[in-house]
């Protein structure tokens, strides 16, 4: 084996360590959803997660950090889904559930817009360990979907894999 | 060590050649592969997601039409649209309320009626956005699209299809396979063309080496043997083995010249050494027998000095460059030979007439004529009988002037009339020794004739005479400089 060889050699190898040691802990941070309009995707609209350090000792202040951070997205193809004229009165958890009362703007807001926000609320909640329901409300009432009082994981789907998976 | 560089030489750039040859062609066969294994599977899979998105966008924004005149959406007015407009026939398709929450599934099975949905292509929807996107994977074309539900400028709801296309999946991949398999056959089969083409061309091109390289070592009889189809090669190598040729041609003729010229320059000094060496080794020697040898001495260094100039003339003429032509006076030129030789004929009683009136004019170099006139009319005395006669003539034919010398000398045998004009050679050289004959006046000559573009011609009956005729290309008039 030739020097400049042994040197290629060493250098892959480096590399290839270095990449294993920098993969990131993405599964300890919190998932915070943001509407994202990526130009690649003509022009479509997704709910996108962006992780972020968990901060906050229960799951009503991790809550709580979260929603703050939902106001803030982190880049120009990034859009907060809570409107600038709703705020947050209170975050409360209750065993598995945590309650966010919004204010009544959020109940003016039309159906697209609130079932946006709810589905990228909810969804950012119920990845705080412990958390298995969600509810909003407005004025202590629920602002869910009329048929159902509270988000879980088994009646809010944003990945269209569940259509594939029922297809096979 | 120069052998050996010429030799390290060759070998590199047989090598190099044929590595650039595989190079270039590898480069422009894996081009080819490349376009070829992506473009035509890339346009292909373009054309299929384009129709899809067609279709789906077409059936989405229909089907959200035909609800928009529905007072309210239930599952149970979906439905009925659906069965109409058969959309349910390709696609899956749900439609949700204005919140994403799913009012009509067309899988019964499914556990999505009554859930949020928020698919990318629902929340674009929601977004007042018609929404279309395709996935492939080797196995699937997945496509989805929604449009809006539009009632009263607000959105009601999202009409939401997906379709696996599995059948156009199978199509693409197997024409990829196909792709790949005619690259594969062209790139095995290009392989073992290159290598042979390689193989003879390189061998072409080190035949054609060796030989310069052993015409470099001085072997002037190599020849090169091309084997194979006519091509530029060959005619190289042909115009190679002309080259050879004609380079050992000159090199016997330098080399019999030298020998010639050695042999010629050395009888005379030899003879002067042997007349020196006399006079010095004889004792009581008379003055009559000293001045006797002097004049030999100087007989034969006469001799030497006319070969000498004879052998520079042959030289310069060696390395001149062709001719300009110009307009001469044949005419006056036969005359001045025929004054300059008035002395000479006179000795041997041999009488010079010329047979032509008025002036002559040809287009020749003025140096180069003087010396064929008086080279041919020299030798027609020369080897003439006593009392005999030298006849000169000049006559047109069509655009040439012909020049005529004949004598009534002692002739040239048949089989050696070809032999006159080369350097040194003597019919009858005990003759010419007499006459003081170099045996260099009609290769003078000759080279000045083929120098001028002229021709010269030779006919002899051997005791009888011998006729030289010159043509040159007429010229109208001396044209004055």
């Amino acid at each position: 084996m030739t020097l400049h060889s042994r040197i290629a050699a060493l250098i892959f190898c480096l590399l290839l360590l270095c990449s294993c040691a920098a993969e990131p802990a993405a599964d300890d941070g919190a998932h915070v959803y943001y509407l994202s309009a990526d130009p690649a995707a003509r022009g479509l609209f997704s709910l996108e997660a962006t992780s972020i350090p968990r901060s906050g000792d229960t799951p009503a202040e991790q809550a709580g950090a979260i929603l703050s951070a939902m106001r803030r997205p982190p880049s120009e193809n990034r859009f907060s889904v809570i409107p600038e004229d709703v705020s947050v009165l209170s975050v409360r958890e209750n065993g598995s559930m945590i309650r966010v009362e919004l204010s009544s703007e959020y109940s003016a807001l039309d159906n697209g817009s609130r079932g946006i926000a709810a589905a990228a609320i909810a969804m950012s909640l119920l990845d705080i360990p412990g958390v298995q329901y969600v509810a909003i409300t407005t004025a202590g009432e629920n602002q869910a979907p009329y048929n159902v009082s509270y988000y879980t994981r088994n009646n809010l789907f944003i990945n269209d894999d569940i259509l594939i998976l029922d297809n096979r | 060590m120069a052998i050996i560089s010429r030799r390290r030489k060759t070998k590199k750039a047989g090598f190099s050649l044929r590595l650039k040859i595989t190079i270039a062609f590898g480069a422009l066969l894996l081009a080819a592969l490349v376009v070829m294994n992506t473009y035509p599977a890339a346009v292909i899979k373009n054309q299929i997601i384009n129709s899809s998105r067609s279709d789906m966008l077409s059936g989405v924004t229909t089907l959200a039409s035909a609800l928009e005149s529905f007072p309210y959406l239930s599952a149970e007015n979906i439905s009925t649209a659906v069965t109409v407009l058969d959309m349910a026939q390709n696609h899956r398709v749900l439609v949700t309320d204005g919140g994403g929450i799913v009012l009509y599934d067309s899988q019964k099975s499914s556990r999505l009626s009554g859930n949020i949905v928020m698919f990318e292509e629902i929340v674009s929807a929601l977004q007042s956005r018609d929404a279309f996107r395709c996935t492939y994977d080797e196995s699937v074309f997945c496509s989805r699209a929604a449009s809006p539900i539009l009632k009263d400028g607000t959105i009601t709801g999202v009409v939401y299809f997906m379709q696996n296309d599995t059948e156009n999946a199978l199509l693409l991949t197997q024409t990829r396979r196909n792709i790949r398999g005619i690259s594969l056959a062209a790139l095995i089969v290009s392989g073992i063309f290159v290598v042979f083409f390689n193989l003879a061309l390189s061998r072409r091109f080190r035949t054609l080496l060796r030989g310069v390289d052993a015409v470099g070592k001085g072997d002037y009889s190599y020849r090169i043997e091309m084997r194979g189809l006519d091509d530029e090669l060959s005619n190289i190598a042909d115009e190679f083995n002309s080259m050879s040729s004609r380079l050992q041609k000159t090199d016997a003729v330098r080399r019999q010249f030298v020998s010639y010229a050695s042999h010629e320059l050395k009888t005379p000094l030899a003879s002067i050494k042997l007349l020196s060496d006399s006079i010095i080794q004889v004792k009581d020697i008379s003055s009559e027998d000293i001045r006797e040898f002097v004049r030999d001495i100087g007989d034969e260094i006469d001799r030497l000095t006319h070969i000498t100039e004879s052998l520079l003339s042959l030289s310069r003429l060696d390395a001149l460059p062709p001719v300009t032509l110009v307009s001469c006076d044949l005419s006056a030129t036969v005359t001045k030979c025929a004054e300059l030789l008035k002395g000479n004929a006179a000795l041997y009683d041999v009488s010079i007439n010329l047979g032509y009136e008025g002036e002559w004019f040809v287009m020749a170099a003025r140096d180069g004529i003087f010396h064929i006139v008086f080279n041919l009319m020299e030798n027609a005395v020369k080897y003439n009988k006593r009392g005999g006669r030298v006849d000169v003539r000049i006559s047109r034919e069509r655009s040439t002037t012909v020049l005529k010398i004949s004598d009534t000398g002692i002739g040239i045998p048949q089989n050696e009339l070809e032999k006159v004009f080369d350097r040194f050679y003597r019919v009858d050289k005990a003759r010419s020794r007499e006459t003081g004959g170099t045996g260099l006046g009609l290769s003078i000559a000759k080279e000045w004739v083929d120098n001028m573009g002229a021709s010269i011609e030779i006919a002899s009956t051997y005791g009888e005479g011998t006729e030289f005729t010159v043509r040159f290309a007429s010229a109208d008039e001396e044209v004055v400089e």
